[in-house]
């Protein structure tokens, strides 16, 4: 860096870091945890330079605890004995009898208009993604946006207000706090507002749905401008139209499965083939086509790679012993 | 006593790392130099904590980069407007503590399954030898017919590759919960 005010190189320090692991590790001396004080014990060589700097002594730890969380790969030993069979975890019959278990509260809650105009402003920055896509922005304020794929948004931050259009797709909000100045989501059909907390929101065919992992958000119907306010908690899931805001109280565990997109899956449980087929449809360019009603009505679960679905064609083919045929940018699914 | 401060920045601060180095970068026009100032910020963070554990490890982070990069610019460096901009409208007093996100086992094994891929082959192998079956460096040379210096100098490339995809894939990352049974599907590769 700068001769002005030299930083330690990371790269230097995490190269004699890891240099350092290597040499212990071939001593055998890095079974267990990672215990620092110890290491220093066993060899005066590397209590004296891992006590040198502050920079090594993080740049050690952050190698050990890379190198200790490897570990758990052992569990690959046994993973890759299981058939590949497995990853449709259980029969469809049982699935078919799971899927009345899931009860849910719902509400009806008035809505709220919330973006008064602000006019005379700085036009708004514009972040988009292509299908398939997935984008992290990290905003001024430290609030970070993910983006999911073919979503586009517009930001546009003020002294008093952060303000963040949704025009299309899913975005997951880690919104920073500061309640002096709020954070408001316009999404056409549903106005969001929330003072620090994480959530996800996507518009989809006139229906936004805002589901909440953290905080508390308020959501309202941009066609119902009425006074009223329905607010949201962890594990619930609004639900914005033109008709008002239905609110459905889940757990967060289903909220966070929600958004298991941020990690480029997708999980269902109990989900028919057509949906199934629809979400895939959403990230891929080669499109799932189910070709009749009854394979549509086959219920589907566990936890997929989006971006995988020749996987997913193969997975129903030997699971499911679906009929599957490649057409050019298609893939159909039938029964029979 | 550094005991306690190595297993909080292990992991409380590591699994941040990301969201830091977003920061900074979103913050510092050089991004050849996000990862020193990451460093820096680690040693600072480490430092601080030795005197007593912080209650909002989020927060110090945000304030502890936010200081560096004002001791950086104030010691004279070109700084592009944009930089400036961003200082005054620059609330840290905002950072506060957010979700620290659980993982499962699962999910943290399909992580370092994918960290794993991202390594060079002879390297990758190496290392599988060494945490999947757990073979010592010297039964790796062994079994691979070559020296133990050149295993040790793989296990040396591939954690540092290891540790840097690691931090890549585990943003928000915090502690491991739940480990047996999920009922995520098999991760199909």
């Amino acid at each position: 860096m700068n001769a002005d005010y030299a930083l330690l190189s990371a790269d230097d320090a995490e190269q004699a870091a890891a240099d350092w692991l290597a040499r212990l590790d071939r001593e055998g001396l890095l079974s267990g945890p990672v215990d620092v004080d110890a290491l220093c014990d066993a060899r005066h060589d590397f209590d004296v330079w891992v006590n040198a700097e502050m920079g090594h002594r993080v740049a050690f730890l952050r190698a050990a605890t890379a190198w200790s969380r490897a570990e758990r790969l052992a569990a690959l030993k046994t993973h890759d004995a299981i058939p590949r069979r497995s990853i449709l975890q259980r029969p469809v019959v049982q699935m078919l009898a799971a899927a009345a278990c899931i009860a849910m509260a719902i509400l009806v809650v008035i809505p709220l208009g919330l973006f008064e105009g602000a006019s005379g402003q700085p036009a708004p920055l514009h972040y988009q993604t292509a299908r398939g896509e997935m984008k992290t922005l990290t905003l001024e304020d430290g609030s970070v946006l993910t983006l999911n794929t073919d979503t586009s948004v517009d930001v546009l931050f003020s002294k008093d207000e952060r303000q963040v259009a949704l025009i299309e797709g899913e975005v997951f909000f880690d919104v920073a706090k500061a309640p002096e100045r709020p954070f408001l989501i316009d999404a056409g059909e549903g106005q969001v507002r929330v003072l620090g907390t994480s959530f996800g929101i996507e518009r989809r065919q006139g229906v936004v749905e805002v589901a909440v992992s953290e905080g508390t958000v308020w959501v309202g119907s941009a066609a119902h401008a009425d006074t009223s306010e329905s607010i949201l908690t962890p594990g619930m899931i609004g639900y914005a139209s033109a008709n008002g805001v239905i609110v459905e109280t889940s757990d967060v565990a289903a909220v966070d499965q929600r958004l298991l997109w941020r990690e480029g899956r997708l999980r269902f449980d109990d989900t028919p083939l057509r949906d199934v087929a629809a979400e895939f449809n959403r990230y891929n360019t080669i499109q799932l086509v189910v070709t009749d009603e009854a394979t549509g009505d086959i219920e589907i679960g566990g936890t997929f790679r989006l971006d995988n679905v020749e996987a997913f064609a193969r997975l129903a083919n030997d699971g499911l012993g679906l009929d599957v045929s490649h057409a050019p940018g298609r893939i159909e699914l039938s029964s029979e | 006593m550094s005991k306690n401060v190595d297993q909080w920045f292990m992991d409380t601060v590591l699994p941040l790392e990301a969201e830091l180095e977003r920061f900074l970068a979103r913050h510092w026009s050089d991004a050849s130099e996000v990862r020193d100032l990451r460093q820096e910020v680690y040693s600072r963070l480490y430092k601080s904590a030795a005197n007593g554990l912080p209650h909002n490890t989020r927060a110090l982070m945000y304030s502890t980069a936010r200081n560096l990069i004002i001791d950086l610019v104030r010691r004279k460096r070109v700084v592009s407007i944009e930089t400036v901009m961003d200082f005054e409208s620059w609330d840290v007093s905002s950072e506060e503590a957010g979700p620290f996100e659980t993982v499962s086992a699962r999910q943290e094994l399909s992580m370092l399954r994918t960290a794993l891929e991202t390594l060079p082959r002879r390297t990758r192998d190496i290392v599988q030898m060494r945490r999947v079956q757990g073979m010592s460096q010297r039964e790796t040379a062994h079994a691979l017919g070559v020296s133990e210096p050149t295993v040790e100098r793989h296990v040396s490339k591939g954690v540092r590759l290891l540790a840097d995809a690691l931090a890549k894939l585990g943003v928000h990352r915090g502690a491991v919960i739940s480990p047996a049974n999920d009922m995520e599907g098999e991760r199909e590769r």
